[in-house]
């Protein structure tokens, strides 16, 4: 096979993968049908955020099951079997209400279904497109912006941890606390804005303009039709009677 | 289509991003063990004062909501994985903040004061919404049953947790009235640090 055939062909297969406009679509879908779905149509909603997970990226099972809302999921799911409705349910040594154990568990399903599709999102993104697509509907500059920041941030957290550690050890917090806490803003925030103009500066000597550099396009692809086909058949199986 | 921030405007954005993102995940925790009372309420004033201040930097509309976008996205991508909650509340005051600040194009002291009203009270709406996505429309079911349950328990007539709630919303409208002004003053200062001449420039700056 040529290399041109094998590159169309290729190039056919990345259009057939969803890409990043896919995935937000993903997570549109998914929670738009979260907050739409009653009863126990949630489990369906579960179920395609599962599919979509392990179609779009596998580490967002593995991200999901490390986060640290699963306590809080839990005691939502339990604790209000145990303090809503009446209690019509023995299960050990506690008796709990069937309703409210229903809708907990129908709570805890919903919110773990959001949370699958928004780390299917975030590990399947890459910040610059996130950028991208953010600078798509109106936040022009937005990847400049994030850059900036993202490179400032150890510079101003050194800041604020100085101006904390000097305040500290003068006995600013000790009294007068809300004075304290102007000095510390007032600090780090002049200390940092003081850099910004090498920051324009370093830009401006680089040809850096609003616009130009090397244009990377976020394209609609053919995967991206048929991922929103399919939420939207899902959509009809979990919401139409 | 052309930005309507320039490339100093977008830098000051980004720092303004970063100052902001750098105070919630700082200064959060050390409030928390100062045991200051409504800490989040606090952190919120102070999230919007820093965004407030950007604001005196790139006096153009959207640069508050643009500084709070980039404190959510460096939140969500860098400062500690995905964290909607706060995500959620920085974006909406930012908006707030914004909504506050359209009725002029330079910033003053009322503007100032107008969106740090409109951003903390946020504070109060934010566990009702994000609990309502998360839950679904049940939760307000639960508020109900708890609020007579609750009423029943304490032998309070229902009206009493109602003006309970009452008091805290206007709690925030307090923190948000003391934000603007707070935001306002440490916007002069700033310029007086930086050594900008009172009067000069975008912020009307004047010695009380």
């Amino acid at each position: 096979m040529s290399k041109r055939a094998i590159s169309y062909r290729l190039s056919i297969l990345g259009q057939l993968a969803p890409g990043e406009v896919g995935r937000f679509l993903a997570l549109i879908g998914t929670v738009g049908l979260a907050a739409l779905a009653q009863g126990w149509r949630v489990l369906g909603v579960l179920l395609l955020a599962i599919v979509l997970a392990l179609l779009l990226s596998r580490e967002a099972l593995a991200a999901a099951r490390k986060d640290r809302s699963w306590p809080m999921l839990a005691v939502l799911a339990v604790g209000l079997g145990l303090l809503t409705g009446e209690h019509d349910l023995p299960l050990g040594p506690l008796t709990m209400s069937s309703t409210g154990l229903a809708l907990g568990i129908q709570m805890t399903v919903r919110a773990v279904a959001i949370l699958l599709a928004i780390y299917t999102v975030t590990t399947g993104l890459s910040l610059t497109a996130v950028a991208l697509l953010l600078e798509r509907v109106g936040f022009k500059g937005l990847g400049f912006a994030l850059g900036v920041a993202l490179n400032a941030l150890p510079m101003v957290q050194a800041n604020f941890r100085d101006a904390l550690t000097a305040l500290r050890l003068r006995g600013g917090f000790q009294r007068r606390r809300p004075r304290a806490i102007r000095l510390l803003l007032l600090t780090t925030i002049t200390s940092s804005v003081r850099h910004a103009e090498s920051i324009v500066a370093a830009a401006e000597a680089r040809g850096f303009t609003i616009g130009r550099g090397a244009p990377r396009h976020i394209n609609w692809r053919i995967g991206d039709a048929v991922l929103l086909v399919f939420l939207s058949l899902a959509a009809g199986a979990i919401l139409i009677h | 289509m052309s930005s309507r921030f320039s490339v100093r405007d977008l830098v000051f954005i980004g720092l303004f991003g970063a100052i902001w993102g750098a105070l919630e995940i700082g200064l959060g925790s050390y409030l928390h063990v100062l045991n200051i009372p409504f800490t989040g309420t606090v952190m919120t004033g102070i999230g919007i004062t820093v965004g407030l201040v950007g604001r005196s930097f790139v006096p153009k509309r959207g640069s508050v909501m643009f500084i709070g976008v980039v404190t959510a996205m460096l939140k969500a991508f860098s400062l500690g994985g995905i964290v909607l909650n706060p995500m959620i509340g920085i974006l909406m005051e930012s908006a707030l903040a914004e909504v506050g600040l359209i009725f002029s194009a330079k910033p003053r002291r009322w503007t100032f004061v107008l969106a740090g009203v409109l951003a903390v009270s946020w504070d109060f709406f934010h566990p009702f919404f994000t609990q309502g996505i998360l839950a679904g429309r049940g939760i307000f079911t639960i508020y109900e049953r708890t609020i007579q349950q609750g009423a029943s328990l304490l032998g309070i007539d229902q009206s009493a947790i109602l003006v309970i709630l009452l008091c805290l919303v206007a709690l925030r409208l307090v923190v948000g009235l003391a934000t603007g002004v707070f935001a306002w003053t440490l916007t002069v200062a700033v310029r007086s640090r930086l050594g900008e001449v009172p009067g000069e420039g975008t912020v009307e700056a004047r010695v009380d």
